[in-house]
């Protein structure tokens, strides 16, 4: 269904920004390893900030690329990660099944960071359940997670990062996804070939803050 | 290693002075308009305070400073030194063991004097004096703030060789805060009241709390007058107080300037450990963070480790952040990046692991008997002496070294008490933990304050800095940064973990550190700039902005350095200053390529810094609220950044303050508009009557 396309492809007909939040430790920055480069890195450090990954995937005849911003989870971050919610198409919201704090923590607080932040009222929403591999450790069950996800009409997918369980069915599903809503596609085509983030047309606020 | 450097220290200091008078008289910033200000001042500021001996650090009240010449190891010594196995067979390291040395170097003027001030109060020459006099081959000095360490010594005379241990006193409070550099802008404090060597020694009595402020000052003239050697009265209430007063007077911002330690009645002392292990079983806010990042920290530092030794440096790193976010009692704030700054000062303190083979889990040093104290003390030494091949021998040659007198039990009891902990049953894992405690309890409240915030807004806003940095280095660059669109975020972790984030060497790391603890707290970004431009090539081919910013995240400092001591590093064009000494100097050391490199990036940031310092004028230690007027050319604006605003958006967008300031001025120019208007007025009516009345 998805087929990797090479970095050097350079005909693009859709370019998709896809968001990774959720608490620190979760996985975002394996997921995102795991599904970039197909490796499992045991010593990946803690993200500072923001982090990105480019990957082109040929989907339903159409060549998208993906941008993947990986953020960091602490709380403290937010007021640097809110910037990069706009233009967001998918949102991935990651949990650690080991952790049940962390799917509390989406429903407290990441959702509502979402609708706070989010500028893509249509935006595709998935919830992750990262480490399924964690075997007894396992504290948050399949049917809580989906329960959540339901909740809030997003997609669910249970993964593993660490032993590829998953992974990219997840980010595929959520391209097809959003592949399949027209409204998240009227600006994403139009400038292929270059990565167009709106956000930093009008919210470059980092430039804001400096009083020069 | 250091000892290897033990009695070139004077020769070496002159070595400096000549360089400083060589700087005074053809100053490579001659170019910078900013330069002449800043050299007038600072002599006028050295003829004041350092009218003898340029290169002093020692203010003229400190008594000890007539000890200079009989120090012959101070230079050598450093807080932060690295292991035997990263600085080679001994004489790379020589080159690297000071890193003030290298800030020091170069300097002119107020920045000279600033530095040396801050330097000053970083170093603790009374340990370095007496440790080189009791140990010729004496390890590192603990961190310089660590006054807590002094009392292993008691003060002495300088010439005194054995210290009768006559008014010296155990610790039951903690030491005085007075002479810890409490915030960024504590350096000009220490200019007027500098850090008072001497005092250090002291240990307060719980007796006299309750001070007036008029009996503080009294204490405080009296501070400079009389040898506080001797007296041991001196309370921390006293000098809290002091500093309370000094700061209102001046009118700082206490938040910034109120250290760990005023106004907490209860504070047990850095070197209590019982204190210590009750702050860091505190939970806090961010309490998960902290234990999720260590639990995936240090890798890159313990890759000689065991997975156990590994594990007990991260429940030693866990401990530490917990504390230190206890310890400011709701002030600091966890950040993920905080762990990198914690576990490089972890990992350069000294104490191995419990789980480390030979000369292990001793009983805590106030259970050895002074002799066999003595006895264990030589047997580091020989050890240290015979072979520097693995890192836990440098780890344990690190430990502050013990007068071997016979109040060693008494002394060295002051700092820990780690038989409460089953991981700290080696007693010096538990005293390099309380060091970097207390480094890491003073940099979240200085260099690292505004990431210490409940918010890393005020990050954010620094990083705003970044692209006009970029810009002062490499224009090209700077401008491709701006076409990709790319915003600072990349230098996030530059200056909230000091590039530990991205250094995978402790030697690195811990060279960083000794430059980044002596300087502005924004130079993190600055080395960040001059990183970049040394690795332009690679950066320009980027295409794209995640790209780039990938690209940037990822740059390897070291490997960046490489490539630019291959091509001499004149690539910035401002550099040729220094790139000839720094090549000297790093070849004399004989050094690896790479820390060669590490040294010419350090020169070249320097540089950059006195070309483009974030205020208008060089001086140290004061964080920018915008950028200088000067720097806001035409070029730099709207094409590239995204809106530059015009000079009246400028002032309307100032503080109210200033907006007042404005308003005044208007009103008043209003005012005298008016009165022009009707002098002219008048005076035209006069003369159209004259003219008509002669018609």
């Amino acid at each position: 269904m998805a087929v990797e396309l090479q970095a050097t492809d350079s005909v693009i007909d859709f370019t998709i920004k896809i968001l990774l939040l959720g608490d620190s430790g979760v996985g975002k920055t394996s997921l995102l390893t795991r599904f970039a480069h197909d490796s499992f890195d045991e010593k990946v450090a803690s993200t500072i900030g923001v982090d990105f990954a480019v990957k082109k995937l040929s989907v339903y005849d159409k060549r998208v690329k993906l941008t993947v911003w990986d953020t960091a989870g602490q709380e403290k971050f937010r007021t640097l990660t809110s910037t990069f919610y706009r233009g967001a198409k998918g949102i991935i919201l990651v949990y650690d099944v080991s952790r049940p704090d962390t799917l509390r923590h989406l429903e407290e607080q990441w959702m509502r960071e979402l609708e706070l932040y989010g500028t893509e009222a249509d935006a595709v929403r998935m919830v992750v359940a990262n480490k399924v591999d964690v075997g007894d450790a396992r504290r948050v069950s399949w049917h809580e997670g989906s329960d959540f996800a339901r909740r809030h009409g997003c997609l669910f997918v249970e993964t593993s990062a660490k032993t590829n369980i998953a992974v990219a069915n997840a980010f595929e599903e959520l391209v097809l996804k959003i592949l399949e809503t027209p409204s998240l596609l009227e600006d994403a085509g139009a400038h292929s070939g270059t990565v167009r983030l709106d956000s930093l047309q009008s919210g470059y606020g980092v430039y804001d803050y400096c009083y020069c | 290693m250091t000892r290897l450097k033990h009695g070139k220290g004077n020769r070496k200091q002159n070595f400096h002075q000549d360089q400083f008078k060589e700087h005074e008289k053809a100053s490579p910033i001659s170019a910078d308009p900013n330069g002449g200000a800043a050299r007038r001042d600072g002599e006028g500021a050295k003829a004041d305070v350092m009218p003898k001996r340029p290169m002093e650090l020692a203010p003229a009240n400190a008594p000890l400073s007539e000890d200079i010449p009989n120090r012959p190891s101070r230079r050598s010594q450093t807080w932060m030194s690295y292991p035997a196995t990263l600085s080679g067979a001994g004489g790379p390291a020589a080159a690297y063991s000071d890193g003030f040395e290298s800030l020091l170097d170069g300097l002119t003027g107020a920045e000279l004097h600033t530095a040396k001030q801050i330097v000053q109060a970083l170093r603790s020459p009374e340990v370095s004096a007496s440790a080189a006099r009791q140990l010729p081959s004496s390890p590192p000095l603990p961190p310089p703030q660590q006054q807590g360490y002094i009392p292993v010594e008691p003060p002495v005379e300088p010439q005194t060789a054995v210290q009768p241990a006559t008014g010296f006193t155990r610790p039951d409070r903690p030491l005085s805060p007075s002479c810890t550099c409490g915030s960024p802008l504590s350096a000009r404090q220490s200019l007027s009241r500098p850090c008072n060597p001497s005092s250090s020694g002291l240990l307060p009595k719980p007796s006299a709390d309750v001070e007036t402020s008029e009996v503080a000052e009294a204490a405080e003239a009296d501070s400079h007058v009389t040898d506080r050697d001797r007296d041991q009265s001196r309370d921390r209430g006293k000098d809290r107080d002091l500093s309370d007063s000094r700061n209102s007077q001046r009118g700082w911002n206490s938040d910034r300037d109120r250290g760990s330690w005023a106004g907490d009645p209860r504070v047990g002392g850095e070197w209590d450990w019982q204190q210590y292990m009750h702050w860091s079983n505190q939970p806090h806010r961010d309490s998960a963070v902290v234990e999720v990042d260590v639990a995936r920290s240090l890798w890159a530092f313990t890759r000689d480790h065991s997975e156990e030794q590994r594990e007990a440096r991260r429940r030693q790193l866990k401990r530490l952040l917990n504390a230190v976010v206890a310890a400011h009692e709701g002030d600091v704030f966890y950040y993920q990046g905080l762990h990198d700054v914690a576990s490089v000062l972890l990992m350069s303190m000294p104490g191995a692991p419990p789980q480390l083979p030979s000369l292990e889990n001793p009983p805590p040093p106030s259970l050895i008997p002074p002799e066999e104290q003595q006895q264990r003390e030589q047997q580091i030494m020989s050890c240290h002496m015979d072979s520097e091949t693995t890192a836990a021998t440098a780890c344990r040659t690190t430990v502050p070294s013990r007068p071997a007198d016979t109040d060693t039990a008494n002394l060295t009891s002051l700092i820990a008490v780690p038989d409460l902990d089953p991981d700290a049953v080696n007693a010096d894992a538990a005293r390099g933990e309380l060091l970097a405690f207390g480094l890491l309890r003073r940099l979240v409240t200085t260099h690292l304050r505004d990431a210490t915030r409940p918010s890393l807004e005020p990050v954010v806003q620094l990083l705003g800095l970044v692209p006009y940095l970029v810009r002062a280095a490499d224009p090209v660059l700077a401008r491709r940064m701006g076409e990709l669109g790319l915003q600072p975020f990349f230098a996030l972790s530059w200056f909230l973990t000091w590039w530990a984030h991205e250094l995978d060497q402790l030697a690195h790391a811990a060279r960083l550190y000794d430059f980044f603890i002596a300087s502005h707290p924004l130079m993190p970004l600055y080395l960040g700039a001059v990183a970049m431009r040394s690795q332009r090539a690679a950066l320009l081919a980027c295409e794209e902005m995640p790209e780039l910013h990938s690209a940037l995240t990822n740059l390897k400092l070291v490997m960046v350095a490489a490539s630019g001591s291959s091509r001499g590093g004149g690539d910035g064009g401002n550099g040729s200053g220094y790139e000839g000494r720094g090549r000297g100097r790093g070849t004399s050391g004989g050094g690896g390529r790479g820390r060669v490199a590490l040294e010419i990036l350090l020169r070249q940031t320097e540089q950059l810094w006195r070309a483009k310092p974030p205020h208008g004028r060089p001086a140290l230690w004061r964080v920018p609220a915008e950028a200088p007027v000067d720097w806001a050319d035409g070029t730099l604006g709207t094409a590239e950044y995204g809106g530059f605003r015009s000079g009246l958006g400028r002032i309307l967008s100032l503080g109210a303050r200033s907006r007042a300031a404005l308003l005044s001025t208007a009103l008043l120019a209003g005012v005298y508009v008016a009165a022009a208007m009707a002098i002219g007025y008048a005076t035209f009516s006069r003369s159209t009557a004259l003219e008509s009345g002669q018609m």
